[in-house]
């Protein structure tokens, strides 16, 4: 008998950055780098437990920005680019220190790692990681869910349902072009919610989302569950609730496993520890330092003295976590359980890149999660996809939970910042605007539809929570400052040229190249909702 | 690139940035120096950056890892290049969490000029009424004086789990006027209400959901102050 349910959830996401006009830009290596360290060791992990025959089950949040992107063949050509470029600079680290005892080895591990992200992504794949995220989806191994179109943060924007409404309606519509599908549950960026947002997702056939337990504790009515159980809104979406301990396991900055001493430092790089001429080629031939990915040492602890990076430790240290973390739930589910009317459900969310890239080891972390969940006494514990475990329990408590966000302070304050809140008036005034050409013109077709669609791209750009983010912790903060003031410039070039009844097709087609996002969008998702 | 930026700079500007990232440094001091000195601590900040890396674990940033220098960047051009008015008169209220919310307004150019032109106008103030559930105004309300060239506000609201409404009101001969009224902004709760859960089993599961570290448990209002009426009455 099962003493419990583990639901692990992971989000993928990251903003549109696709930067066609420049050779080599800086902030795509985002993309390139949640690939080569995320997505495809992800990937393999989920091969190799297939190929042992191991049952896993993971709730995975695939955002729409980055659908976008895993889907562009420029990207795909430039991210074999990056991969062609790493595997050079590991041949140079092969060669600059392969003779040495501990850190040959570890320039070896880089060349294979970047060998064999190129030969999945290149002949196993076939340039599509969406289609083998499909693959397990159609397995049902996975589950794949959708997020916001442009991840925006939905409670600054509860004023304007126009604008929630086309968050939703276009993230569903690139959901269905990627997989075919429907998907049963909807992320909340940065797991932002606000009482009312049920009602327009039950509009869309949303079944589920996940709340911070902050969140649902101060829900109305108070779960009587806690966590350990979902709630349901009185318009019928099923309200997933985060584990707080298995999120401080993971997650908490300086106690969670990726600080162990003997996992990888993310932070020592050689990218600032060797020349810049040596480096620079790899880098983008900037003035600055930025990460390259070969690093060479361990967490260690708090010593000025590193100690090198060992693997083999590593590993060992990523099962020895999995097995804590999977005794930790057991025993919280056993003593939930013996307090309600049904095993324990714990809902464990966190950002898909946090694995592989911030935490070299957690793919390994992950699989042997599975592995063990699998065998021994922790085979108590029940791995299901959020959606399974609605259709086993489709009855939960009715309850409203409260505004809230697993960003610092557990509501806005991270998105609504002395660095970040100018933004929001230029924001809602081209959400009013858009709103206001979709009523004005319901009927275009040919050029001006595209025009129309082009403005609907740009509001939804603009709308992106990352931008705040990033302006607030004051990384790469001038690119994200761009790319709002670039989207609300061209956005009012478009409104203007409507107004004026003319139109520069040549700027227009340039732009529609250049933002090819969300190719089905209909405009019409910002007419008025009456 | 970066010795580029700074020739680009003025020696005001340069000056600038360097009083902005807290270096002290004698007036006069030759444009180089002052560059050397700037390059000197934007270095010394990726060291300590990199050296105490191993406390702190910034998830959601190591996302995205840009370059180091990105700050000095964001000094270099601060203001958006957007237009800073939409020459239309209006106020939007924003909730941020149980205390704060947050305001900007715009003015038309026919409500400026009004206003410039009326003699006895004595200031712009937001007035922040606390909405009944029932969405009926209540009387008590509290006042803020704003600049004429203020267009943007962090309110401290006095209570959590309510709904307010922000009014951009202009004072003159002893009344006011309405310019904008915000739509009402609704704040979260900050803690669980006095004796909300009384049933045993229910305490013991958020206990074990990690109540207490959440700091929601039962807890007086952090911020008791009660809204007083503001001097301006109709």
């Amino acid at each position: 008998m099962h003493k419990g349910y583990l639901a692990l959830v992971l989000n993928a996401h990251l903003p549109f950055v696709r930067q066609p006009e420049y050779p080599r830009f800086l902030e795509e290596r985002w993309l390139f780098e949640a690939c080569a360290e995320t997505y495809l060791p992800l990937l393999r992990v989920f091969r190799r437990l297939e190929a042992d025959g191991v049952p896993w089950k993971l709730t995975l949040s695939l955002s729409p920005t980055l659908c976008a992107m895993l889907a562009d063949s420029l990207l795909g050509e430039r991210f074999l680019a990056y991969l062609d470029s790493q595997a050079e600079l590991a041949a140079k680290e092969v060669g600059r220190v392969g003779a040495d005892p501990v850190f040959g080895p570890l320039a070896r591990m880089y060349a294979e790692l970047y060998r064999q992200d190129r030969e999945d992504f290149e002949e196993y794949y076939g340039r599509d990681i969406l289609g083998a995220f499909d693959y397990f989806y159609k397995k049902g191994r996975l589950e794949i869910i959708t997020s916001a179109a442009t991840h925006g943060f939905l409670p600054i924007f509860r004023e304007s349902v126009e604008a929630v409404s086309a968050q939703i309606e276009t993230a569903l519509v690139a959901h269905r072009r990627a997989f075919g599908k429907h998907p049963a549950g909807f992320w909340f960026p940065n797991l932002g919610w606000y009482p009312g947002l049920d009602e327009v997702l039950r509009a869309y056939n949303i079944q589920y989302g996940i709340v911070t337990t902050r969140g649902a504790l101060l829900g109305d009515p108070t779960p009587r569950a806690g966590s350990f159980a979902p709630v349901q809104t009185p318009a019928g979406l099923t309200m997933f609730i985060r584990d707080a301990a298995a999120t401080e396991a993971v997650w908490a900055e300086s106690s969670g496993y990726p600080a162990d001493a003997a996992y990888r430092d993310f932070y020592r790089d050689i990218g600032f520890d060797l020349p810049l001429d040596y480096v620079g080629p790899y880098v983008g031939d900037g003035p600055t330092r930025i990460y390259t990915g070969f690093k060479y040492w361990a967490v260690t602890g708090h010593t000025d003295q590193k100690r090198p990076y060992d693997p083999e430790l590593a590993a060992a240290k990523a099962g020895e976590h999995a097995a804590a973390f999977l005794a930790d739930r057991l025993s919280s589910s056993k003593e939930a359980s013996a307090l309600l009317d049904r095993p324990a459900l714990m809902v464990c969310p966190y950002d898909a890149e946090l694995f592989g890239h911030c935490w070299f080891e957690g793919p390994l972390w992950i699989e042997s999660l599975f592995r063990q969940a699998a065998a021994g006494s922790a085979s108590e514990l029940k791995l299901v996809t959020l959606g399974e475990y609605l259709r086993l329990f489709p009855e939960n408590q009715v309850s409203t939970p409260e505004f809230s966000s697993w960003g610092s302070g557990g509501y806005a304050e991270v998105w609504l910042d002395g660095a970040n809140d100018w933004i929001y008036r230029h924001v809602f005034k081209a959400i009013d605007r858009m709103v206001e050409l979709a009523e004005r013109f319901p009927d275009e077709t040919g050029l001006r539809e595209r025009i129309l669609n082009q403005a609907a791209r740009e509001v939804l750009l603009a709308m992106g929570s990352d931008w705040a983010l990033l302006m607030r912790a004051g990384k790469s903060s001038s690119f994200a400052r761009k790319q709002v003031e670039d989207a609300i410039a061209d956005f009012n070039r478009i409104y203007e040229m409507l107004c004026s009844n003319t139109v520069h097709t040549e700027w227009v087609t340039r732009l529609e190249k250049r933002n090819n996002l969300f190719p089905e969008i209909n405009y019409r998702i910002f007419r008025k909702k009456r | 690139m970066i010795s580029e930026k700074f020739e680009s700079l003025s020696d005001e500007a340069l000056f600038a940035l360097a009083d902005k990232m807290g270096l002290d440094l004698p007036p006069g001091l030759e444009r180089v120096f002052v560059t050397e000195e700037i390059l000197g601590a934007l270095e010394e900040d990726s060291r300590e950056r990199r050296s105490s890396s191993d406390a702190p674990f910034h998830i959601e940033e190591k996302k995205f890892s840009g370059p180091e220098l990105d700050d000095f960047d964001a000094c270099l051009d601060a203001a958006p290049c957007l237009e800073r008015s939409y020459n239309e008169t209006m106020i939007r209220a924003i909730a941020r969490d149980p205390s704060w919310a947050f305001a900007y307004w715009d003015l038309g150019e026919a409500e400026r000029s009004a206003l410039r032109a009326s003699e006895g106008a004595s200031g712009l103030f937001l007035r922040v009424t606390e909405l009944a559930e029932e969405d009926g105004l209540k009387p008590d309300h509290f006042d803020i004086p704003v600049a004429d060239d203020d267009n943007q506000w962090y309110i401290n609201l006095p209570r959590s789990k309510a709904s307010y409404r922000i009014e951009l009101r202009v004072r003159g001969e002893g009344r006011s006027r309405v310019l904008a009224r915000s739509t009402a902004v609704a704040v979260p709760r900050l803690a669980l209400d006095e004796g909300a859960v009384r049933d045993r089993k229910t305490l013991a599961l958020l206990s074990l959901s990690g109540l207490h570290a959440l700091d929601i448990e039962p807890q007086a209002e952090s911020n008791p102050r009660r809204i007083l009426s503001g001097p301006d009455e109709e």
